[in-house]
């Protein structure tokens, strides 16, 4: 069996892939936003510039990690609840105390603030990846390996549906949910936990009239002033795109017809400057992304690193198709961010700390990777 | 070991099922993009343009329409409209300040207007492009600037039948702007305008082959100024006689080109629907009626031309009074014999009836229908009459009688100043023109007319023995009232009863003079008719002679008169000058009042196109240029000749300075600038 301490081609790919991705980002926050950039504060590149300073300090972050070796953060797992669940707990009870009507998703400190699910996610992904390596022969039995697991996750599944941010709480619980069926849960289990999470999940959407009015839109999409403006504004950008797109910088959609041009409908600006060779092209990239960093993760020995690859890979390609499908009116109308690109510092900042981690994994671990051919 | 690879077997089986749903999951969303961006299900391609792309037309500047000196009749100012919605205002109060200070009004005023803070007002409408600039150097956020083209007509009333108006689209609808609106029109141009949600402009283009094509400009045979002496003096004759309404126009009788066309009430093109259509019509054109005595020359002319008569040829004359069958014909005068020239010379109806009859029926029409009679002159405006002639198959017992004094026949104006125009130039009938030549949008020629000749009506030796006898009409006959010492005029009157209910009125008449000058070399006809003169100033010596005299001396004084004239003999010319010196007065002050509106209004013109810069400078160069009519010298001394012309400011070239003038260039009654060149030929002898 050969060994190749030279960095193989998969990992090439996987940077080259993350360039194209970030780089394509910048161009298409700085089409999509310049105009609501001007409109609301009169610099046509004042998003570009936070979506760059962000991405700095993602690779800053990012860099940070790469230096830290990943198997101390199992260590810090339990401190890691104790802060997560503090950021998160923090917002809500400020908004119960004062009664405030706007959703309580930031933690702020002085006038940086960051969205408490993205940080729920972190947690969960390393909280996961650490029960499921150290309880390995326990997680096929519901009581004593999949329950408590079950427990931590669903903590912070309330928590941020409570914020309320459901379509947060609903990927987070998805990827939660993938990450321990990869990591051997029984498939029995999780359903039967997720069939009970759908009932209270349909009663949490029913109850509250603007969530089940987005349901209702996503059926019938008819009202096109009103509620189903935005996904109809949505689809008359991706048509306007056609097949070869208007061309960068010429979207329609983005002066200011399409709202949330630069964050959540991001994609339909991609997919009217890019075309559908564009749009398709830019998901392609995302499952070279994600394959290449599926590849990683197979070849990685040590099964919390393998996990916390994989369970990266999979939230970023996830929120990609999340993203993609709420654009082209696949799913209702959420909140959620095309990873790289979305004008969204906290996800940005996020993606950074776990690409770092992932890059410490691959470092540590590739002297007793064999690559296969 | 065995539990690890279990493990990681187990690992890669889950895996492998993920992948595969997101897999799907992707195909799903492709699917879906292939149904949206490709084949696109539910239409939406074209809502993104519906809602997002204006397509907006430019107007194009219509052309100019300038006179024979390239005065500019008709142009196209750009003028803005502007309006807001009191929500697009970023600084309302800075706004209408700055509104009140730019046009006027208080800032209140200006507040005041948006009623609806939603809804859309118009601020103002009509502000001229200096105003505009002005507005837009403040950056007021929220104005929307309208730009809009609107034909104006720097000569106001003037020409104004002729020149005709546009509607609201700047579409020719009457005259020269309608006939020849193809070239005037120019071509729409078009501009794609992206706008945002909220309507404001992201940007904009105009696609290619798009742009907007300004109008070509036509050349007109007018002369401004002959045009505003004579619609003056029509308006004069109009207030002295009280007709219904007067006409008149003046052509060129070696071209067939007309100097100048009207008729009165006129109207103003700047304000259309401050007129009424009889204000708008252009009756030298467009109204047939019974010309009278002016058409006594043409049975003459048959006579003369067929040799049955000379000019001295006497005819009896039946002292004033002759019947034929149930009618009987009446002179002014009771004269037993009077030649031919006489008969013309105090216009007989007896001797012009006599004369028909010698001629014959036949030969009478013939003539009639070389002079163009009953057939339209072709002169390329809208609405013009043929007049109507009875078939010589139709004629009764006694209609030569009756159409010999231009009764039961029916003729426009412009039809009997051509047929003078023949008799003036020699014999030939013209087709008259108003338009020398219009350009393309592309500026290239597109139409143009040169003299064309539409058939000889009389021979040369007749033209001429009728120039003797219209001239003597004027020395001697019923056309003194034209007569200007110095000028050898010709014309012939016309008082003709009109046709009212089917009879002969004999309170209303039809009273005309046709005149032409210098007479044996005429370079300009005018005819003037009044309809319906008060009763008593009805005859055409008494209301149109004096008229055409007016027009005449006026346009003889567009040149320096006082010099003009030295060349006239000195017992004629205290007289003269006495009677000019208020014809100069009333000169100076109509044609400072063309200098004023010609500075204020062409000014404004966008010079936009090389030769319409050009034109205008051109036009200046000549404007500073005074013109003058060529004197005749002929017969004159070398010496005496001299100082005429250096009194006219002319350059005198000379074989010899001793003699006498035999020959000049340019020719006696030539219209030419001041500082030119002139040419004389000396005789040997003293």
């Amino acid at each position: 069996m050969k060994t190749d301490n030279k960095n193989p081609l998969v990992i090439k790919i996987f940077i080259i892939t993350l360039i194209l991705l970030i780089g394509l980002g910048i161009v298409m926050q700085y089409s999509a936003s310049n105009k609501i950039a001007l409109e609301k504060t009169g610099k046509s590149y004042y998003f570009l510039l936070l979506h760059l300073k962000h991405l700095l300090m993602g690779i800053l972050i990012c860099i940070t990690f790469l230096f830290i070796d990943y198997k101390q953060i199992k260590k810090t797992v339990i401190l890691l609840f104790g802060i997560t669940f503090l950021i998160i707990i923090v917002p809500i009870i400020k908004k119960v105390t004062t009664n405030s009507s706007s959703p309580a998703r930031w933690f702020s400190i002085g006038s940086s603030s960051i969205q408490t699910s993205e940080v729920a996610r972190l947690f969960l992904i390393i909280f996961l990846a650490n029960y499921i390596t150290k309880h390995n022969s326990k997680i096929t039995d519901f009581k004593k390996g999949f329950l408590p697991a079950f427990a931590i996750i669903i903590i912070f599944i309330i928590l941020i549906a409570l914020q309320p941010d459901f379509s947060s709480a609903f990927i987070i619980y998805f990827i939660c949910m993938v990450t321990l069926y990869v990591g051997g849960a029984k498939f029995s289990h999780i359903m039967s936990v997720s069939s009970l999470m759908g009932v209270l999940g349909f009663i949490y959407v029913r109850i509250e009239p603007y969530r089940w009015k987005r349901v209702l839109t996503f059926l019938d999409p008819s009202d096109t002033k009103n509620s189903g403006y935005q996904i109809h504004q949505s689809l008359i950008s991706l048509s306007n795109g056609g097949i070869f797109g208007q061309g960068i910088g010429n979207s329609m959609g983005k002066n200011l017809f399409l709202p949330e041009a630069n964050t959540d409908f991001i994609f339909s600006i991609i997919g009217e400057e890019l075309g559908f060779i564009g749009s398709t092209l830019f998901i392609a990239l995302f499952f070279i992304l994600f394959f290449s960093m599926h590849k990683i993760a197979k070849h990685v020995k040590n099964q919390f690193g393998q996990l916390i690859i994989f369970s990266t890979a999979l939230s970023i390609i996830i929120y990609a198709l999340f993203n993609a499908a709420v654009c082209s009116g696949i799913g209702p109308v959420t909140g959620l961010p095309m990873p790289f690109v979305s004008y969204s510092g906290s996800q940005i900042l996020i993606n950074g700390l776990l690409l770092g981690i992932v890059f410490n994994i691959y470092l540590q671990e590739r002297k007793s990777i064999k690559w296969e051919k | 070991m065995a539990k690890k690879s279990k493990n990681n077997e187990q690992y890669i089986i889950r895996t492998g099922t993920v992948c595969f749903f997101l897999f799907v999951f992707a195909i799903v969303v492709i699917y879906k993009l292939v149904n949206i961006q490709i084949l696109d299900i539910n239409s939406l391609a074209n809502a993104a343009t519906a809602q997002s792309i204006r397509k907006k037309t430019i107007q194009p500047e219509r052309g100019l329409i300038l006179d024979r000196n390239n005065n500019i009749l008709a142009t196209s100012l750009i003028k803005w409209d502007i309006g807001a919605r009191y929500i697009d205002l970023n600084d309302p109060e800075k706004v209408f300040s700055t509104l009140s200070k730019v046009l006027g009004n208080t800032s209140n005023y200006y507040e005041k207007i948006f009623k609806n803070k939603e809804k859309y007002y118009k601020i103002k409408n009509n502000i001229s492009v200096e105003k505009v600039d002005q507005l837009k150097k403040h950056n007021l956020t929220g104005l929307n600037y309208k730009r809009k083209i609107i034909r104006h007509y720097p000569f106001q009333e003037i020409a104004g039948q002729v020149i005709g108006f546009t509607n609201w689209n700047n579409d020719g609808k009457a005259g020269v702007e309608n006939v020849f609106n193809k070239y005037l029109s120019g071509k729409e141009g078009l501009q794609i305008i992206k706008k945002d949600v909220k309507g404001k402009t992201v940007s904009s283009y105009i696609p290619k082959n798009a742009e907007k094509k300004d109008g070509g400009d036509l050349f007109l045979t007018l002369d401004i100024d002959y045009q505003t002496i004579l619609e003056n003096e029509l308006k004069k004759a109009y207030d002295k006689n009280h007709p219904l309404s007067a006409m008149g126009m003046i052509a060129n009788p070696n071209t067939g080109e007309i100097l100048a066309i009207a008729s009165y009430p006129n109207f103003n093109p700047n304000n259309v629907s401050g007129s009424n259509p009889s204000q708008r019509r252009n009756r030298v054109i467009s109204d047939q009626f019974e010309p009278g005595s002016i058409f006594k020359v043409i049975p003459i002319s048959a006579a003369l031309e067929s040799d049955n008569l000379t000019p001295s040829s006497m005819i009896n004359c039946e002292n004033g009074e002759w019947e034929i069958y149930d009618r009987t014909l009446h002179d002014t005068h009771e004269n037993e014999w009077l030649s031919l020239k006489e008969i013309i010379t105090l216009s007989s109806n007896i001797g012009a009836a006599k004369i028909a009859k010698i001629e014959g029926n036949e030969s009478v029409y013939e003539t009639i229908k070389k002079f163009g009679f009953g057939d339209p002159c072709g002169i390329g405006l809208n609405a013009e009459v043929a007049g109507y002639v009875k078939p010589v198959s139709q004629w009764s017992k006694i209609a030569y009688s009756q159409i010999a004094m231009g009764h039961d026949i029916t003729a426009s104006l412009l039809q009997m100043v051509m047929a003078y125009c023949a008799v003036a130039n020699g014999g030939l009938l013209l087709r008259p023109y108003i338009v020398k030549s219009a350009y393309t949008p592309e500026n290239e020629l597109g139409y143009s007319h040169d003299v064309t000749v539409i058939r000889r009506a009389i021979s040369k030796k007749t033209s001429k023995d009728l120039r003797e006898i219209l001239e003597n009409v004027v020395t001697e006959g019923t056309g003194t009232n034209a007569f200007i010492l110095g000028y050898k005029i010709a014309g012939k009157t016309g008082t003709a009863q009109k046709v009212i209910e089917g009879k002969y009125s004999r309170t209303k008449y039809m009273s005309s003079f046709i005149g032409f000058f210098p007479s044996n070399k005429p370079v300009l006809v005018c005819g003037i008719t009044l309809d319906s003169p008060t009763y008593g100033r009805h005859f055409g010596s008494i209301a149109a002679a004096p008229a055409v005299k007016n027009v005449f001396t006026r346009i003889i004084n567009t040149t320096d008169f006082e010099n003009l004239y030295d060349w006239i003999k000195p017992e004629n010319k205290t007289e003269l000058l006495e009677n000019k010196k208020t014809n100069v007065e009333i000169n100076n002050s109509i044609f400072t009042s063309i200098e004023k509106r010609k500075n204020t209004d062409t000014n404004k013109i966008s010079t936009n196109k090389r030769n319409k810069k050009s034109i205008v400078e051109q036009r200046k160069s000549n404007d500073n240029k005074v013109r003058v009519i060529m004197p005749d010298l002929i017969g004159h001394s070398y010496s005496q000749a001299k100082y005429i012309l250096t009194k006219l400011n002319l350059q005198v070239h000379t074989n010899k300075i001793t003699g006498r003038i035999i020959k000049q260039k340019p020719q006696a009654g030539n219209m030419i600038y001041s500082n030119s060149d002139c040419y004389l030929t000396v005789s040997g002898d003293n």
